[in-house]
Formats: C-alpha cells, structure tokens, sequence
C-alpha cells in the first residue's frame, strides 16, 4: 500500500497589486468609523429618548456615517426608485423612523478604525474632507451650483485614502501582503482618487458625484462635470490654506486657476474666504 | 490715454436677449461693436438659469404629461414624484450649448468683438472692464447700450440658501425632485415653475399677499391657470402674509405664516421679483438716474438721462420678457444709430409658460372696456376645436376682443396646449390691421387649432348681424358659441 501525500503549497505573500485588485473587486470596501464617532453612535441610538434629530447632524458632519446611510438608503429593501444622494433627501424620503433604524444597523455592524500607525493621517484626511466640503458648499452657493452635491463631493473626495490604510494594513495581517508603511502611504497617495471614485459608484451615488471626485487633480478633463470637479478642486486647496498655512498653493492670491474657470470675480471669491475661520471653527468642533 | 483700438462706436454691456439684440442691430448700421459678458460664454442669465433651462425642464414635464393622454392611455407613463431633475434634465447641456453656439456665430458673423469681464463706468464714456483675476483694461464708447438684466429679489426675512430655500437662479441646480415645495410669490416665474412642478406630481403650495395670482392677465386666464394647478395636486393661497421661512436643519423648510400657520415642505422657492443687475456697473460715474425701484430711467427709445447711453431688458424693468428685451436692444441701438423713432411694443405677445401655457397680446377684455366702453367678445373653448381633441388637449380657451362694431380686432388671450405659438396668429393680425371678418373668410388646414380663430370671429360676426338687427348693443360676457354659429 502506497501513500500519496500532497504537500501544501507554501503561503505566498500577496503584492501590493494583488491587494489593490481586490479592493477593486469589492473587499473590504465600507469605510470605518473614527472611535470617538461610533462611541457617540451607541451612545445616541442606545437612548431611548434620543431623537432622530440630534442624530442627523452627527451623520453629516462625517463621512463615513454619510456614505453608510447613503449606501444603505439605496439598498432595494429602502430604495425608492431614484438614487438617494443626500442625507436630508435620505431623510425626507425614507422618514425619520427609517433613517434611525438604519442608523442602529450601522452602529452594530460598523467597523471602528484600527490603524494605530496611521492614525494621524486618518484624523488629517478625515479633517481635511470636512473643511474641504464646507468650502465646496460655499462655491457652490455662489455659482448657483447643487449645495448639496457639492458637499458631498468635499466630504468623500478623499475617501480613498482611509480605507487604503485599513485595508492594506489588514491584508499586511491576513493575507500576508509585505509592504512598509512608506509603500503604504505612497499607495494610498497614488491610489486614493480612482478607489474613492469607485466607491462613490459602488454606493449608487450619481455619476456627478463620482466625475467630480475622479477628476478633482484635473477638473478640466472631466467630461460633463467639470465646474463640480474645479469647485471641488478650490474647495481642496481652500482646506489646505486652513489646516496648514504653509500649503502651497494658497488659493487666497486671487490666482487660483480654479477662478476664471469657475468665473469667480475677486469679492465673489473674498465672501467665501471670509467663511475661513468658520470652517475652522466647524472643523474643530467636530474632529 | 486710451489706444484707437479700443475706441468702439458701440458698446453693449450684457449679452443676453437685449445685449445680443442691440449689438446685431447696431453691427447691422455699419457700427464697430464690443459687447462685454461676465461669464465666458454668450447668453446672459437666460440661458444659464432662466429661460432655457426652465423651458427645457417645463418640456419635459410637458411631454412626460402628454405622452400618455395623447397615447389613450396605451402607455402608462408614471408620475413617480422620485424622478430625478437630473434625468428630466439631460437634454439641458445639448439645448444650452446649441444656443450658445448659434448666439456665438451670429456675433462672429457680425465681425462683433467679445470681451469677457465685469464692465464699470469710468466715465460717461469710458468703461473699464476687469476680468475674473482682477486685470483691467479702457474701452471708449460713442454709445453705451446697458442690458446687464436682473436677478432675484430676496427679502430681509427669508434667508435664501440656495440648498434648502431657494430662488429661480438656483432653482435647477437640484438634483432630485422633492416631495413637496412652496412657492411664495404669485408672478410669471413662480406660476410657470408651480405648474412644471405639480404636472410631475411634486405638492406646490404658493403664497402670495395678492388675492390672485398673476394679476396683470384676465381673469379668466387666471381662473383657467388655477383650475389646471389644482387638478394637479397644487394650491394657491392668496393674501398671505410670510412671517419666516427656516431650514429646521433636518429635512424640511418650515414656512410661518403671519397668522401662526405652519408649512412644513422639502424646498421652498422664492419668487418674489427681480432687482436690476446695476451694482458693479458703477452707473454713478456715468450720471445715470435710477427709479426708486432700482432701475435705470428711459425714455421710449430705451435712452438714459445721459443722451448717449441706452439701457434695455431687465434693467428697465417690465415686462422684463425675453421677447420685450430683444426688442427693446434693437429699438435701443437704431435710436442710438440712426435716430429711428420706430415704437413695435404696441402688438407685444407675452407668453406665460404654464401647463398648460397662457399667451396673450393686444388689449385684455378689461383693458378694452376701459378704453373704448363696450368691445365685442368671442369666447371658443378648445373642446369645440377637432384638432384639439385629437391632440386630448380640449382643456383651454381662445379669446377675442374686438372693438364695437366687432371689425377691429384688439386683442387675442389664449390659454390651453398651444397658446403661446398659436396667439402670433392674432398678433399679426393686429399688426397688419386686419378686420375680424379676415379670420371668418380664410380658409385654414383642417383640422388645426387656428380654427378656434374662425370659430371666434363667426361668432363676433353673429353677434354683430344680430345686435345690427335687433339693435341690442349689450354683447359683454356673451356665453360661447352657440351650435347654429359652428353649423355655418
């Protein structure tokens, strides 16, 4: 009697391309929540007296609560038959009842961050989309442009970035991916514009959203949106000269070339730099 | 010191229907024109927010509405208050740019030179243009045409935030239809906009202080305006009073009214007029004097106080219509040209874009009875029309206002599936002063809604042989048209 044993084959580490392929085929794609956000969460859905209303703006204000409750507002057991595109549409058309009971389900099944070695860059991204989407909303009510998609636009512009850390981290534990961090970084740099693009597709929310965010590095390629995608493209350089003075370009020089796209004259544009320290004050008080 | 190339004999300042109208007509008499545009492509408000686009959005609606009345119902279209204004919208880009470019050619082929930036008055006449960057240059002008039109008026207590509460500038820039919206205001713009709104299922609640809306037009227009709003789920309130209106942050707009009432919508509208764009134009330097309404003061030639400059379109004030604005910036630039006294508003349509729409030109039965005591009146209801129908359009109404002796026609309102093409029929009418019996000897296609003329003009020539015979000169608020007339 004879034996055959098969060998096992040797764990092969996976490459930064395989890992990026899988983030494109769908793995992993929900963007956690900061700790300090989830904790408020359980805290608000865990009261029994707690009302919808004290939630919404906790929902707003952060990007991955928008993108859950958006992604689940369009899921067929909510979907109303047009995509949900923002979360006072959310709300109006789902009812508050809804809205909470969605906001229970990503309270239990949230993912919380757990990227310890970059989490500064975390809070930095997550701050810099902030201030990014209550600039864009300012552009957007002077040109006359949708507040509320360009909002979003702000707020999920740097989506990429985030769940890049979280993923390539988890698959450095799982999948046995050798990356340094400095790879890391330099992938979530490379590759944060076409996963948030993806993502923002993924969770059905319109076309104009995804094009503005695809093309917010060259928002005069964009081919139906281009005016969306430069507003988001100020808006980027706006946040910049709040949280880090030093940044270059500062876009307060009058020489934006975001200006003459967007035909923003100079006391256009100086009504929406006075908004700066609001911003920051919003920002502050919610990061 | 200004260079001899930027000396124009004409400078027109704005290039929407006003703007683009003087500078063609002035370009026609031979003058070397500069027209100066804020925003990199032609066309004004017009057609960034105004016209084109809620003409667009409106036959869309219209179309949508109509597909399953004139299909007998063999297609069931659905009135999914969840449609989206982007996918309603989709044909806006191909028609925006479809114009600019037609407006663009037209000013190229006039040889007419284009400046992009803000224009102010340095002097009577010299003008600084400064662009997006804040680089100026000098342009000298012989004449100056002003056409730098309006926007919305919006009120101290209503704080307009282009997301939530919004004005007919940022009206179309939502992407999805809400739910429910108010409407304060009761003008042409905030009637045209309830209508589109209400035909695709969305609840339209307007507010005015005024008992009606619409006030300028007769009253059976109006009635017929209401009936239509009201079959499609909206409403109109007259006489009320706004105290407030607030985002609650959440979800919806809350409306106060002054009586304590409470309306709670997705959106709100303001439509509550328009204010001249004059702000950055510096008018001070130029010497211009300005109404207590905020608009420039012109004679009938549409020319200023300061002989030399010239002001058309919204800037003068009403009827503040695409169509009164065009001529008015060629009355402008041939006064300004060659002196020409020519006065065209007296046969001015106006065309209010309902669903469905209102037109009307010449004197209202109002006006008329003012004027001349006892014109004669023909009523024809569309559901007396074949073609009308055919096209299951028989909801609306042809009008005509003769003088007493039912000869002379006066005026013409429409309202129904059609009106707004189907009244230049009567404008040229009165243009070419023809009589009523002209409409009852002609013969027209069969079956076509023009037929609703011949019927109105039996019917004032009936009326007429008989009051001739009978002597009876009472002929106001005649009932409609009797079946022995539509035998004839």
């Amino acid at each position: 009697m004879s034996t055959t044993l098969t060998q096992k084959p040797a764990v092969q580490s996976e490459t930064m391309d395989d890992a990026l392929q899988a983030l494109h085929d769908g793995a992993n794609c929900d963007l956690p929540v900061l700790p300090e956000v989830a904790a408020q969460l359980l805290k608000l859905t865990g009261d029994v007296n707690c009302e919808v209303s004290d939630i919404v703006p906790l929902i707003k204000r952060d990007q991955s609560l928008t993108s859950h409750l958006l992604r689940i507002s369009n899921t067929v057991r909510y979907n109303t038959g047009v995509a949900v595109s923002s979360v006072q549409q959310a709300v109006a058309r789902l009812g508050l009842l809804a809205v909470r009971e969605i906001v229970v389900l990503i309270s239990c099944k949230c993912r919380v961050f757990d990227v310890p070695e970059f989490e500064s860059q975390v809070r930095a991204s997550f701050r810099h989309s902030l201030a990014t989407a209550a600039f864009a909303q300012e552009i957007a009510r002077v040109r006359r442009m949708n507040v509320e998609e360009a909002f979003l636009c702000g707020l999920l512009h740097d989506v990429g970035r985030p769940i890049l850390f979280q993923m390539l981290s988890d698959r450095r534990k799982s999948h046995g991916l050798v990356v340094s961090q400095t790879e890391i970084l330099t992938a979530a740099a490379t590759h944060r514009i076409p996963i948030a693009a993806m993502l923002i597709g993924q969770w059905q929310l319109s076309d104009r959203i995804a094009e503005a965010v695809r093309f917010q590095m060259a928002p005069q390629d964009a081919p139906a949106c281009s005016l969306q995608a430069a507003a988001l493209n100020l808006a980027m350089d706006l946040a910049n000269s709040i949280l880090d003075p030093g940044a270059i370009p500062r876009p307060d020089d009058e020489q934006h070339p975001m200006l003459e796209v967007l035909s923003l004259y100079p006391e256009q544009f100086a009504a929406i730099l006075t908004k700066r320290e609001h911003v920051l004050e919003w920002v502050d008080s919610t990061t | 010191m200004i260079a001899a190339s930027n000396n124009f004999d004409v400078v027109v300042i704005g290039s929407g229907p006003a703007g683009q109208n003087a500078a063609l007509e002035a370009a026609e008499h031979g003058a070397r024109v500069l027209i100066v545009e804020q925003e990199p492509q032609v066309g004004g408000a017009c057609v960034q927010y105004g016209t084109i686009p809620s003409k667009t959005l409106r036959e869309t609606a219209l179309t949508l509405t109509a597909f399953q009345r004139r299909s007998g119902d063999v297609y069931k279209i659905s009135r999914d208050a969840e449609l989206s204004i982007c996918s309603l919208m989709k044909r806006l880009n191909e028609v925006v740019q479809a114009h600019q470019e037609t407006t663009r050619r037209f000013l190229e082929q006039a040889h007419i030179e284009r400046a992009y930036g803000r224009a102010a008055f340095v002097s009577p006449d010299e003008i600084a243009i400064s662009t997006v960057k804040g680089e100026q240059s000098f342009v000298r002008a012989d004449k100056v045409i002003i056409a730098t039109g309006s926007r919305p008026r919006n009120p101290p207590n209503v704080a307009v935030d282009h997301e939530n509460i919004l004005d007919s500038d940022s009206l179309l820039s939502m992407t999805y239809l809400p739910r429910s919206i108010v409407i304060l205001g009761g003008g042409v713009i905030a009637c045209e906009y309830a209508s589109t709104f209400a035909s695709l299922g969305v609840k339209v609640t307007m507010l005015d202080k005024a008992v009606m809306p619409l006030g300028f037009l007769d009253p059976e227009l109006v009635d017929f305006f209401l009936q239509q709003l009201t079959a499609n789920g909206g409403e109109f309130r007259g006489q009320c009073e706004i105290e407030s209106v607030d985002w609650d942050g959440i979800s919806s707009v809350v409306t106060t009214l002054k009586s304590g009432e409470l309306i709670r919508t997705d959106k709100a509208f303001v439509a509550l007029g328009r204010v001249a764009n004059l702000d950055t134009l510096a008018i001070d330097k130029a010497g211009l004097q300005v109404s207590d309404r905020g608009l420039l003061v012109v004679n009938e030639f549409c020319q200023t106080n300061v002989p030399h400059i010239y002001a058309a379109g919204d800037t003068i004030g009403p009827p503040a219509l695409a169509s009164a604005s065009m001529e008015q910036g060629r009355r402008a630039a041939c006064h300004a040209l060659s002196g020409s006294m020519h006065s065209g508003l007296g046969s001015l349509p106006a065309g209010i874009y309902t669903i469905p729409e209102i037109a009307t030109v010449g004197l209202t039965e109002q006006q008329a009875v003012q004027k001349i005591g006892r014109p004669m009146i023909a009523r024809v209801r569309f559901d007396q029309i074949a073609r009308a129908h055919i096209m299951a359009s028989t909801s609306g109404l042809l009008k005509l206002v003769a003088d007493e002796r039912g000869d002379k026609l006066l005026g013409v309102q429409i309202a129904g599936d059609g009106a707004i093409e189907l009244v230049h029929l009567g404008q040229m009418a009165i243009i070419g002063k023809m009589s009523v019996d002209t409409f009852a000897n002609a013969t027209f296609n069969f079956p076509t809604m023009a037929e609703a003329y011949r019927i109105a003009a039996l019917e004032i020539i009936h009326a007429r042989d008989w009051k001739s015979t009978a002597g009876n000169a009472n002929f106001r608020g005649m009932a409609t048209t009797s079946p022995q007339v539509l035998l004839r």
